[in-house]
């Protein structure tokens, strides 16, 4: 073992018999719990390229089974389970996956920039996947055993995607974690590697690194703080002198630090995006904004100083167990323009090797109907996108779709194939998390997949 | 008589030394040493301490200062080596030191009696002022006065107005809430009835407009006469929001703002009424249909693969009434094999999505059992059942309840709410998501068994008798008791809407118009406005837990999951712009008769006493709360504005008022 994956290891170690405590009377000794980079950073992997991970989280549940379907032969099946939910096979728009040939599959008719990148090989799918705590059949689920906890709720799943750890609540997410083992390959900052547009989330706090927030517009600056108002220095001296207290209570003392931390880091933040980005396509959508802000942070990785960077975008609501068609129909499209604007984004900025784009979604929805919409169910495709992406290809399997085939559940709800895991793994020795450190980043992984393989989980990334 | 003053705790500040040379200047200085109160108040029943600072200016060395401590109240000496008693010591490079005195409460009856606290005169220093201060220890009665009564008022209203907190003070705790119980409503669906009646668009802004007019009515308003203002059943339909949440954020009720109002009129019921009764109203009501689908969900149709909606029947347990896991009185999971049993499996929500069938437009128009598709829009009567489109198949609740075949919609719904309210979970649940709304994110397990217990039985032996379930929290030892305050995980994040709310409701920002307008829009500032949350899961978990210390302490703190380092700042902003002018999310008002002002005349009266001014302040927004050591850096603050200064008395108002407002004492409420 290296001595850096030593540290590694111990640091683990430390923050997780922290995380353990129970008791107030060690309040004290919490005190100065940090937790800004700058404080925590000690291993120092050397990276000469950067690269950046975006996610694209759309809530609620996206039915995926209408973005990528099946045609030929087997559209029967499709359009035999979803009834009314089903997309008419002459509005598909067809793709010829270069691994997956014999499978004819087509994509939601308002996917037409995607179809665009997949034809180009700059995006690929992953089919059916999900949370898994470990490989599931039929007759696990039907024992109710290795399920998932909350199995097929909103909050539980999109936690379990966002921890990739289905079976135990965790207060961490492997892109937290993963950066937790990157971040020393930046310059020390105010500025997290984990940056948010879109709120707070599970999936990018680590036992050192939480994530940065930023609105779609940039980050946000106190009034009258340091300004040149008349009253500006004595506000900003009392702010400073209030924030600099030390409070007993915890959530005085969690308060009073994130607001030290979010004036620390915006003054850095904005003098790295101030750097103007190439003119770009991708419209006034809050999804094309945020992504438009996330291009300003890559635009600025210089200033900031950084070699790895993990973004957090998410975007509209998904759950439809009513008006499912319509309102796709309305959706998918922002999302495929979305896509395609911003690898040409990437493009012109001469990034789009060193950004990939994923996206994820708590579960599928169930195949049949509820009348005009579908219900929360559990396996579901996602996509992933960028030039160092093995494009134009399906990865894991496509499953069948009929009623009562070894996958279903009931109601169509069909067990993942692929886990969260293998996606998640995929993507974090393409960030530059070496695969015996996996386990740290996802402790379930070596339930999918063997930590000393010479391939790649899936294969997705270029190597 | 014994009376027992325990000097319990001596804060002292550091200062960093700026410069050895200017040191070295300072350290021959000659000190000039003054004494004042930050509370002057020590109050038996609520043992909140008073708070003596002695300040000086000159010197940095270290500084005895002999004191004599008097008056009528008898001052125990058995404090040990407490450096006061007989003197205190500023060490060297402090400019201030603190005398905090506690009292010790008993249940004689004393009268209120003083405490005095006099220097001495000493080579060391000359004194500058008045040599002593002198303070009232408050005996023991059960009225409240201004600190706790305005703490009060932030978790059972809106915040200190002056008039509510004249009736705090005057009728105690209990009886203001005996008398908020019987309280005529003030319904939220007639004000955006009459807008429409008046031709107007009844969109989104019309439902938040409309809740700012009901939780600002005044009891005492300009002009005369009085209100029966109903502020604790506002609070607690405004926290029922936040558990039975529906949002305007989708379509069909963005532009409904009647039907989601008449809605909120059902929790106003529910609020003080009967759980059962509120359950029932949440799941008939149509807007809840729309928003979580089972309006117009039918019978399964297996030729077609068609299946009823699934989406009512799991949030209803999951969110509304048991949970997802088996739970204790105390609100702590039931183990088995040591592990949490699950309260429902997939199964049973299957079961439960059959009895939410049939579900359609009631209301006067729709008398014909057939139109369970076409039958005429009335957002404002609950659905009622069209049999014909409810599943009739026998189902099975939870706990083995059978319901045989061939019952109405009606017989079907009413069993399932009933199986749910009977739920042991049931008061436990919800019993700890409104206290986490009304109090503080960490209850106690034994307040939450008290909560419980009381919604199982109101002591006359009815179960989910919300009025006595918010009374019960409002009057735990826990809500109440200054002890509290002090406890290292007490408390919560002060709501971010109710942050500009208790600041308008406190400085009574009063339109002349009546219109409040203004006050919307304010969502994307700090994502949160009432019926805007993103999801049914509302605008945080009540199990969210930051990252860090409160994580650690497996603790949870659910406002924290929408305060970024963007949400800190805009509410910060957002409180800046609204005390230097007016409220509003795009400026102030183009018509001066919806400006929204704070009106700090009080505290203008007081711009020269800065001492006196921070007081007020902090007595209003934050119960008196605020640290001696903050009280000290406001004060500096407000010191440096000079009195020659044009408008220097409302700049140092906006000042003190911001500072409070950015403070951690204001934005986690204990």
């Amino acid at each position: 073992m290296s001595k850096t994956n030593h540290i590694n290891r111990r640091d683990f170690m430390g923050q997780m018999s922290c995380a353990a405590v129970g008791s107030t009377s060690l309040l004290s000794t919490l005190t100065n719990f940090l937790l800004t980079n700058s404080a925590v950073a000690q291993n120092t992997p050397n990276f000469t390229d950067y690269r950046a991970l975006v996610c694209v989280f759309l809530p609620g549940g996206n039915d995926s089974f209408n973005m990528l379907v099946p045609r030929g032969s087997a559209y029967s099946e499709y359009s035999t389970v979803r009834q009314d939910l089903a997309l008419p096979e002459a509005s598909l728009l067809p793709i010829t996956p270069l691994n997956t040939a014999s499978r004819p599959l087509g994509l939601h008719p308002g996917m037409t920039g995607m179809k665009t990148l997949f034809d180009n090989q700059k995006l690929s799918f992953i089919a059916n996947v999900g949370s898994l705590v470990r490989p599931t059949t039929l007759a696990d689920y039907n024992n109710n055993a290795f399920l998932p906890y909350g199995i097929f709720s909103h909050s539980d799943q999109q936690e379990q995607w966002q921890s990739s750890i289905p079976d135990v609540r965790s207060g961490l997410g492997w892109a937290g974690k993963a950066a937790d083992l990157l971040v020393g390959a930046n310059q020390s900052s105010n500025v997290s590697m984990n940056i948010s547009i879109s709120g707070n989330n599970l999936f990018q706090v680590g036992n050192k690194v939480v994530p940065y927030t930023v609105n779609a517009d940039g980050a946000v600056a106190l009034q009258g703080y340091g300004g040149y108002g008349p009253y500006d220095a004595i506000r900003k001296s009392a702010i400073d002198n209030q924030l600099a207290q030390s409070y007993d209570n915890v959530l005085d003392r969690t308060y009073s630090r994130m607001k030290r931390n979010s004036l620390d880091a915006y003054v850095q933040f904005k003098e790295a995006t101030d750097t103007p980005i190439p003119a770009d396509t991708l419209g006034g959508s809050g999804l094309a904004n945020s992504l438009r802000q996330v291009a300003k942070v890559i635009a600025g990785r210089n200033v900031l100083g950084v070699k790895r960077q993990i973004f957090y975008v998410q975007w509209g609501g998904w759950d439809f167990h009513d008006e499912v068609i319509n309102n796709m129909n309305a959706m998918i499209p922002v999302v495929s323009n979305a896509m395609k604007s911003f690898y040409d984004l990437m493009f012109d900025m001469g990034v789009q090797n060193n950004v990939t784009l994923f996206s994820a979604s708590e579960f599928g929805r169930s195949l049949t109907s509820n009348a005009n919409g579908s219900d929360h169910a559990w396996g579901g495709h996602q996509f992933v996108m960028g030039g160092a992406v093995n494009g134009k290809r399906i990865y894991g399997a496509y499953p069948d779709l009929y009623q009562g085939n070894p996958l279903d559940t009931g109601r169509g709800r069909i067990i993942p194939t692929t886990s969260v895991d293998q996606l998640a793994a995929e993507l974090a020795i393409w960030l530059g998390v070496s695969k015996s450190d996996l386990p740290l980043v996802l402790p379930n992984i070596s339930r999918f997949y063997n930590i000393n393989s010479t391939a790649n989980p899936l294969g997705f990334m270029m190597a | 008589m014994k009376k027992y003053i325990q000097i319990f705790s001596i804060f002292l500040l550091t200062f960093l030394v700026i410069a050895i040379k200017a040191q070295s200047t300072l350290y021959n200085l000659t000190d000039v040493v003054s004494i004042a109160t930050i509370n002057d108040k020590i109050y038996e029943s609520w043992a909140s301490p008073g708070t003596i600072v002695i300040r000086r200016t000159g010197g940095l060395k270290a500084l005895t200062i002999p004191l004599t401590i008097t008056g009528s109240a008898t001052f125990c000496v058995d404090y040990g080596a407490s450096p006061v008693g007989s003197s205190v010591t500023m060490p060297m490079g402090s400019r201030e030191v603190y005398i905090r005195l506690r009292p010790d409460t008993d249940e004689l009856t004393e009268g209120d009696e003083t405490v005095r606290v006099t220097l001495q005169t000493s080579p060391a220093y000359t004194i500058s002022g008045s040599n002593f201060v002198q303070l009232t220890l408050v005996d023991k009665k059960t009225l409240p006065d201004d600190e706790e009564a305005s703490r009060f008022l932030i978790q059972a209203g809106f915040g200190a107005d002056p008039d509510e907190l004249a009736q705090v003070k005057s009728l105690g705790f209990e009886a203001w809430i005996n008398q908020q119980l019987t309280r005529p409503k003030g319904y939220l669906q007639p004000i955006i009835t009459a807008k429409r009646l008046a031709g107007n668009p009844i969109y989104h802004p019309e439902t938040k407009i409309a809740l700012w007019t009901q939780f600002m009515r005044r009891r005492n308003p300009p002009g005369g006469g009085v209100v029966a203002t109903d502020i604790l059943r506002q609070r607690v339909a405004y926290s029922l929001l936040q558990i039975f949440v529906i949002s305007q954020n989708v379509d069909i009720l963005l532009l409904n703002s009647e039907g989601v109002a008449n809605y909120y009129d059902h929790l106003m019921d529910g609020a003080f009424g009967n759980f059962k009764d509120l359950l029932l109203d949440v799941t008939l009501h149509p807007c809840m249909g729309v928003y979580l689908s089972h309006f117009r969900n039918r019978k399964p149709d297996p030729v077609n693969n068609i299946f009823p909606d699934e989406n009512y029947a799991r949030e209803i347990m999951q969110l509304f009434s048991i949970g997802l896991w088996e739970l204790n009185q105390d609100g702590s999971r039931k183990l088995l094999n040591g592990q949490p049993i699950p309260t429902y499996t997939n199964a049973d929500i299957t079961q439960f999505a059959r009895v939410f069938t049939g579900l359609s437009f009631g209301g006067p128009s729709n008398v014909n059992a057939t139109d369970f598709d076409s039958s005429a829009e009335d957002f404002n009567s609950l659905m009622k059942g069209y049999d014909i489109h409810h599943d009739t198949n026998p189902k099975t609740l939870l706990n083995g309840v059978v319901l045989p075949a061939n019952r109405t919609t009606m017989q079907d719904i009413n069993a399932a709410i009933d199986n749910l309210f009977n739920h042991p979970n049931t008061g436990p649940f919800i019993g700890r998501l409104l206290i986490q709304r009304l109090v503080t994110s960490n209850p106690s397990p034994e307040y939450i068994s008290r909560v419980a217990a009381k919604f199982a039985n109101n002591g006359s032996g009815v179960r989910g008798d919300m009025g006595a379930v918010v009374k019960a929290i409002l009057l735990d030892k826990e809500a109440r008791s200054y002890e509290k305050t002090e406890d290292p995980t007490f408390g919560k994040m002060r709501e971010p809407y109710m942050t500009l709310m208790n600041m308008a409701k406190t400085f009574n920002a009063q339109p002349s118009s009546g219109n409040y307008e203004q006050a919307t829009y304010m969502y994307d500032l700090y994502l949160q406005e009432p019926f805007q949350s993103p999801s049914v899961f509302n605008f945080y978990l009540p199990n969210y837990r930051p990252p860090g210390e409160v994580s650690s302490l497996g603790k949870f703190a659910p406002e924290f999951q929408i305060l970024t380092a963007a949400t800190s700042l805009e509410s910060q902003n957002n409180l800046y712009r609204s005390i230097d002018y007016q409220i509003g999310r795009f400026g102030g008002a183009a018509d001066p008769t919806k400006a929204l002002t704070f009106n700090f005349s009080e505290e203008l009266a007081l711009a020269n006493n800065p001492d006196a001014m921070i007081k007020l302040l902090s007595r209003k927004m934050i119960g008196g709360t605020l640290k001696p050591r903050n009280f000290q850096v406001i004060r500096e603050a407000l010191l440096k504005i000079p009195t020659t200064d044009a408008g220097w008395q409302k700049a140092r108002v906006d000042m003190a008022a911001y500072l409070i407002g950015a403070s951690a004492e204001f934005n986690i409420q204990k």
